[in-house]
């Protein structure tokens, strides 16, 4: 009887793997097809999220142009403990013989033995969005395989954010003395201290270039579930009268708690960063059952994927490659829609 | 425990076949996922399937003390993390091997580890609370009590990083290209076996799952051995750390979430029993090991943009495989039931005659 069990349990094993085995070797063959000089293997922080969605669509598309092949990978959230899963991607495209360049966006540290293995293979790693974790401090020295970046200048992109918002509120004429604004950090990676930190200064000098002294509060959460909207209750407490969100994934929950008290946050003014359904409803609201959601900067995360896959193949073709620094883009309830239709703003 | 007892040398001999058919498992798998994608073997793989094998199987090692006396430890994978967090920010710890006092981190991990091991000890052995609900108290209390403090240290998010690259990862990971991490689990492995199988205090663990009663009345000091059990479960939760910093050196609290479960279902794989007074060290090694390769071997087989995920696969497989084999156990102890039933009227014949 136990012989029996055993058994089956290595059959049940076995069948598994042999019905998952079809599935991957269809796809090692239609990469093949595609694949006339190699394959671009696109590691992200995501895999899922529309945002990552325009970025695979933006790097497939300059796969295609120049005859590559390119997968897109990335861990089920952007949170450090999937790097186990993430480096295993790595791994796996290091180990793909047709991998001719791979394109990196590491969510934490643990990558030096795949970096430098990337480096004796010859491979040339492109870092891409907020690139690598910790400012590439994995890189073994002398043994650096990346050659350049393409990401969004989340510092400038801050600063446009405040340079438009303050714009609204001299407007309006809150542009005054104590004026309480608060930001919501969504993480202490790079991107989240950049877009603060880029808000911050900005909406600053641009007050004090107008003789005002601004008032900030800074919550820097983690992602997890319900931090942000702690966050969003600490600095309505606080008593801000303005609040930044500095990415998507704060806007999805400060907005359901904002909707569902609007009493409560009415005279708040928000802005945030990205893009999304939630930013779309909230933005087309226009204030009218609930707190305003002034503006916000879209990343152009198509043109990131399209750009970093670029760079990878031009490095390829022998050519002399620089970093690329893609601009954010303001928008309110008038361009909305125009941005969408040109694919940097997604809906997600 | 002496084999001189017919029923604990079928126990035994029983034990040794399951751990047979686990490495016919492991070997029957390493070899599909190696046929359904070549590079599963490649050195490269290798080293990076150890870095996610030692420190789980050094947390299933604890654990299994713990599971030997009938109980579980549901706080390994959150003290193993928040002891990491704990330590790295009170040591101040950075990217740069200059960042802190990284040397200091070691005894900080193993004291947290041990110390989070007692209290789970003493609520179940003093108070007298079901092992599930004190641990689930101290899962939650470790990650709470770690992430405040450092938080506090730190005056931004609990999130803490560790060097990349340097003496740590020499020391407890890759030394110039060897997976010094299976040395590490080598030794451990051994102490382990020592410990339960050849020592007093292993002995009297597993006389208490098997029957607690019983030991008590002989004279066993039930509580003493029961918090023993636990403080080396929490212990080996502080040295997995160690490993797990190593491979991973940027975390934050929530890396430890499901890394207790994966560990228990180790355990069970390899064989000891879910209601204690009997466990197999090596069954837990290779129970850990079967898990790790069905993880790596699912995410290489997935891997060119398959829409199937090799994440949740996994969960689906490990999920069978683990109800699989305390189905084992279930039998095992059913016939071993039946031996003893049958032995009876075996027993009073011969007394008649």
């Amino acid at each position: 009887m136990k012989k029996l069990i055993a058994l089956l349990l290595v059959l049940v094993m076995a069948v598994s793997l042999v019905a998952c085995a079809p599935a991957a070797n269809n796809d090692n063959n239609k990469d093949d097809a595609s694949a006339g000089k190699g394959t671009i293997a696109v590691i992200a922080k995501g895999e899922t999220h529309a945002f990552w969605q325009a970025v695979k669509a933006g790097a497939e598309a300059a796969g295609k142009e120049a005859g590559y092949a390119v997968t897109f990978r990335g861990p089920t959230a952007e949170s450090e403990e999937y790097v186990n899963s993430q480096r295993e991607m790595v791994q796996t495209a290091l180990n793909n013989p047709d991998t001719k360049a791979i394109v990196l966006a590491t969510i934490g540290l643990g990558f030096t033995d795949e970096l430098t293995s990337a480096f004796d293979k010859g491979l040339p790693v492109v870092e891409f969005d907020s690139g690598l974790y910790s400012g590439g401090a994995d890189i073994t020295e002398g043994k650096d395989p990346t050659i350049g970046s393409v990401a969004t200048d989340n510092k400038k992109a801050g600063g446009v954010v405040a340079e438009n918002f303050y714009a609204y509120l001299k407007a309006n004429g809150k542009a005054v003395n104590g004026f309480k604004v608060g930001i919501i950090q969504h993480d202490s990676t790079a991107t989240g201290i950049d877009r603060a930190a880029g808000f911050k200064e900005g909406i600053e000098a641009a007050a004090k270039a107008d003789g005002v002294t601004l008032e900030i509060n800074l919550q820097v959460k983690a992602n997890n579930a319900g931090e942000y909207k702690l966050g969003l209750t600490a600095l309505k407490d606080w008593g801000a009268q303005a609040i930044f969100m500095t990415n998507e994934g704060v806007v999805n929950e400060v907005f359901p708690e904002v909707s569902d008290n609007a009493d409560t946050y009415k005279d708040i003014l928000f802005c945030g960063f990205d893009a999304g359904t939630n930013q779309y409803d909230w933005i087309k609201d226009a204030g009218k059952t609930y707190a305003l959601l002034v503006g916000s900067v879209a990343q152009d995360s198509y043109n990131i994927g399209y750009e970093a896959v670029k760079l990878a193949i031009s490095k390829l073709d022998g050519k002399d490659v620089a970093d690329v620094g893609i601009g954010g883009q303001w928008y309110t309830a008038d361009n909305i829609d125009a941005l969408k239709d040109q694919n940097i703003f997604y809906m997600g | 425990m002496s084999n001189k007892n017919p029923l604990l040398k079928k126990s035994a001999g029983s034990s040794s076949k399951q751990n047979i058919v686990i490495i016919l498992a492991a070997i029957a798998l390493f070899a599909i996922f190696y046929l359904i994608n070549n590079n599963f073997a490649s050195s490269g793989n290798v080293l990076n399937m150890t870095k996610s094998f030692v420190p789980y199987a050094i947390l299933a090692l604890g654990v299994t003390f713990v599971i030997a006396t009938g109980g579980i430890d549901l706080s390994i994978g959150t003290v193993c993390i928040g002891s990491a967090v704990l330590a790295g920010a009170i040591c101040r710890t950075g990217v740069s091997a200059e960042d802190g006092t990284l040397w200091l981190t070691i005894p900080i991990i193993l004291v947290s580890g041990l110390v989070f091991g007692l209290l789970n000890g003493v609520l179940v052995a003093k108070c007298k609370l079901a092992p599930f609900i004190a641990t689930l108290g101290t899962m939650l209390v470790s990650r709470g009590v770690t992430a405040v403090i450092s938080e506090a240290i730190r005056e931004t998010s609990s999130a803490v990083k560790y060097p990349p690259t340097g003496w740590f990862q020499k020391v407890f990971t890759n030394l110039n290209g060897f997976p010094i991490g299976l040395v590490w689990v080598l030794v451990l492995t051994i102490i382990c076996a020592v410990v339960m199988y050849k020592t007093k205090v292993g002995r009297y663990i597993l006389a208490i799952g098997s029957n607690e009663e019983a030991a008590r009345l002989s004279g066993i000091n039930v509580d003493k051995y029961k918090i023993t059990a636990y403080a080396i479960s929490g212990l080996f939760a502080g040295m997995a750390a160690l490993f797990y910093v190593a491979a991973n050196p940027s975390l934050n609290i929530a890396s430890g979430n499901g890394m207790e479960l994966d560990a228990v279902a180790s355990v069970y794989i390899g064989g000891t029993s879910t209601t204690g007074g009997s466990a197999s060290i090596i069954g837990t090694i290779l129970g850990s090991m079967i898990l790790v390769i069905i993880r790596n071997g699912l995410n290489l087989a997935l891997s060119s943009g398959s829409v199937v995920s090799a994440t949740n696969i996994t969960y689906a497989v490990t999920g069978v495989i683990v109800v699989g084999a305390v189905m084992l156990d279930v039998l095992k102890k059913k016939s071993a039931a039946k031996v003893k039933i049958d032995s009876i009227p075996a027993k009073k014949e011969e007394s008649k005659s």
